[in-house]
């Protein structure tokens, strides 16, 4: 076996896991050869120092940014958001309810309106004033006129103004 | 997929996710946006992934998908390098004195890993990194199984004889 297909066998080796369970054939190779000894540490160091390559972390701005794009944006969220403001205008709504009823409750009441009675009292009396005050102005217009009749007027047309029916 | 698998989820790859991106763009700032935008997706996507099942192939495999993405965007202008992580590409020669540290070996580790053709890194990262199956790979990748290891194999060898030629025991 050449070095050249040997080190393929140990790439494989290292393929399945390491260089833990070399075949026979492999490692009488490496017994004997410095050159694939040495080949062989150098892969077996390569796959150490790859696996040790400084890890960075996630810078933490991106991180936010991806919970502010997934689990903080989801529907779930904005439903709470919109729960919470449900809950503030109906707790508003109690409010302005509760002051309005106690403000009726505890303002004083006006003054109860007259009964139908006492309306019906009051307008019997309110006509009996006017018809009286009416009757008044009617006598007093009529003695009015007919004292300027006596001292103005002739008897013969002071009897016809005293008797308009007897007028021809 | 339930919010609570989906927190959980994000919390276990999100570093993943985010240095395959960093493996792959080699910028930082891209490597942010596509981390974030493959967790988005994640969310978006929740509705098909079983509840229970682990879904790091599929954070991966979107990853890798917006890297690709990303880089034909940039096709049209060479391969900037803006990590601040990686080594000095001028400091070519270093002497025995230096590169002793682990910090060091993977400055130069990450150097050579960014000669490598991007699907070579890939499949370097997925599998040296991520430690992920080779049918895991084959299927995220769309390649075959034959294709996948001899490509490994080659990339694993680029990268022995980057560090190698740079006097670096890996």
């Amino acid at each position: 076996m050449t070095c050249e297909e040997l080190r393929l066998h140990i790439h494989e080796a290292q393929d399945d896991g390491g260089m833990g369970a070399l075949p026979e054939l492999v490692s009488s190779h490496l017994a004997t050869c410095g050159a694939c000894r040495e080949f062989r540490n150098d892969l077996e160091s390569l796959s150490h120092a790859l696996r040790a390559l400084p890890r960075v972390p996630l810078p933490e701005d991106a991180l936010d940014a991806i919970w502010r794009e997934t689990i903080r944006a989801r529907p779930g969220a904005s439903a709470k958001r919109a729960g919470f403001w449900r809950l503030a205008a109906a707790a508003s709504f109690v409010t302005v309810l509760s002051t309005a009823t106690l403000y009726l409750v505890f303002t004083p009441a006006p003054p109860p309106g007259p009964s139908a009675v006492e309306l019906a009292r009051a307008s019997a009396q309110a006509e009996m004033v006017f018809g009286y005050t009416a009757r008044a102005l009617a006598a007093t217009r009529a003695a009015t006129t007919d004292r300027i009749l006596a001292s103005k007027v002739s008897p013969a047309v002071r009897g016809a103004a005293s008797h308009p029916s007897r007028r021809p | 997929m339930t919010t609570n698998e989906f927190e959980a989820a994000v919390m276990e790859h999100k570093d993943r996710v985010h240095n395959y991106a960093r493996g792959i763009l080699r910028d930082p700032e891209d490597a942010k946006d596509v981390a974030q935008e493959c967790l988005i997706r994640l969310w978006r996507h929740r509705e098909q992934i079983e509840p229970g099942t682990r879904c790091r192939s599929w954070l991966l495999r979107s990853a890798h998908n917006l890297c690709i993405d990303r880089l034909r965007r940039r096709s049209s202008r060479p391969e900037v390098v803006r990590d601040e992580d990686a080594a000095d590409p001028t400091d070519a020669r270093p002497g025995p004195e230096r590169l002793t540290s682990s910090a060091e070996v993977a400055g130069r580790l990450e150097r050579a890993l960014l000669d490598l053709d991007h699907r070579d890194r890939a499949i370097v990262l997925l599998r040296e990194v991520e430690g992920l199956a080779y049918e895991e790979i084959a299927e995220l990748l769309d390649l075959k199984m034959g294709t996948l290891k001899a490509t490994l194999h080659r990339a694993r060898e680029k990268l022995r004889h980057a560090l190698v030629a740079a006097e670096v025991t890996p």
